[in-house]
């Protein structure tokens, strides 16, 4: 029988920066796939991932949708307004 | 390190850990996929297979339809020279064994014996991967597994797969094959075999090349045009099998009754033996040899 919902630790198994990479590239997945309408929504992992440290966004961004680059940006307006005065 | 710094690590981790889960089921979970993503990171996934740090994932995973579509992923990638490999190191070789053991477990006799209607179907391509990578599985097992399935739901067509078997039996375990036809296909009543049956059957018989000149005038002699066909162009394609007496076994076919067999004949025989068939009663297949005969003189 297929475990149907398995928190299986990946970060802690995967070590090397390298494979840290995919990592994040899957969380960048699971963002985008998370995020659509016809998926079962998981507003809690939205939530966490709105919190993730800028360094680990840097990180996923390229792989990540535009809807959810704008949700990012819409949760995070604070730091978005604040970079837009910086210039 | 304070308390409050490892509650936001731990945090941070958990979260990356969920989402990079909910990823992999996305590409690999048969109840969560999601259609976008598996075929947008395709070029992803062999690598994702090749990773030893996701073994404990993958375990996980014991569906049909999972490791169905694990076996499509590699089969594609076989067939792929341009291999999406991550351009740094990720690639373990030593993963290989994992997965080649995994399809092992799936695909033993007992296993192919269950789930042989469904293999016939064309819907179990994970065991029919799994017999693709093992070498160390009797042939003729499986040959008479499928063949006493087939038998069983008389069927009236050769499923894909039960002509691969076919045609492997005949090459790699001949004797056990031709023990197993000789009473079979060269009798009488045929046991109930069928003109494609018996098609593919004398097709396997003659590749395997188990052909002598009686059986090939047994085959000339089949009732059914398409099986003495059959028998007839795997002969035309096996001259290397029957050094000896391949031409012999051609000129059994040369009295045939079927039409379709002498318009072959006419077509592919040797043009030093085209001329015997000058007495046959098609008029179409000794158009075909006269205009052959025409063009060399």
């Amino acid at each position: 029988m297929e475990t149907s919902t398995n928190i299986y630790n990946i970060s802690d198994e995967i070590s090397s920066d390298t494979a840290s990479d995919i990592v994040y590239e899957l969380a960048a997945i699971g963002v985008n796939s998370s995020s659509r309408g016809y998926h079962s929504t998981r507003p809690e992992l939205i939530s966490g991932f709105l919190k993730l440290p800028k360094s680990d966004l840097c990180k996923m961004w390229t792989h990540l949708e535009t809807p959810v680059k704008v949700k990012y940006i819409d949760g995070n307006e604070d730091l978005f307004l604040e970079w837009l005065k910086d210039d | 390190m304070t308390d409050q710094y490892m509650n936001v690590s731990k945090d941070r981790n958990s979260t990356l850990s969920e989402l990079a889960n909910v990823g992999l089921d996305s590409l690999f979970s048969a109840s969560s996929y999601d259609y976008h993503s598996r075929n947008h990171h395709r070029g992803r996934l062999p690598t994702l297979l090749r990773m030893p740090e996701l073994n404990s994932y993958f375990d996980t995973k014991t569906s049909e339809s999972f490791m169905s579509f694990v076996a499509e992923v590699r089969t594609g990638e076989a067939n792929n020279n341009d291999r999406l490999d991550d351009p740094k190191s990720l690639v373990d070789s030593s993963n290989e064994s994992y997965w080649v053991d995994r399809f092992k477990s799936i695909s033993e006799l007992s296993e192919i014996k269950l789930a042989a209607n469904s293999l016939l179907r064309g819907s179990r391509s994970d065991i029919e991967y799994g017999i693709s990578i093992r070498d160390d599985l009797s042939s003729f097992s499986i040959f008479k597994i499928l063949h006493d399935k087939v038998m069983s739901l008389s069927l009236s067509y050769t499923p894909l797969i039960y002509r691969r078997a076919i045609d492997d039996c005949a090459k790699k375990d001949s004797l056990s094959f031709k023990i197993f036809l000789d009473g079979k296909l060269f009798c009488a009543n045929k046991h109930g075999l069928n003109h494609e049956i018996r098609a593919r059957l004398y097709r396997g018989y003659t590749i395997g090349g188990l052909l002598s000149v009686k059986t090939a005038r047994k085959i000339r002699s089949d009732s059914s045009y398409n099986a003495s066909l059959a028998g007839l162009s795997a002969l035309l394609e096996s001259k290397d099998l029957y050094p000896d007496t391949w031409e012999d076994m051609l000129l059994q076919f040369t009295d045939s009754t079927h039409e379709d067999v002498l318009v072959r004949l006419a077509e592919k025989l040797p043009i030093e033996l085209v001329s015997s068939l000058m007495g046959c009663d098609s008029s179409y297949a000794k158009r075909i040899m006269e205009s052959r005969m025409e063009r060399v003189a």
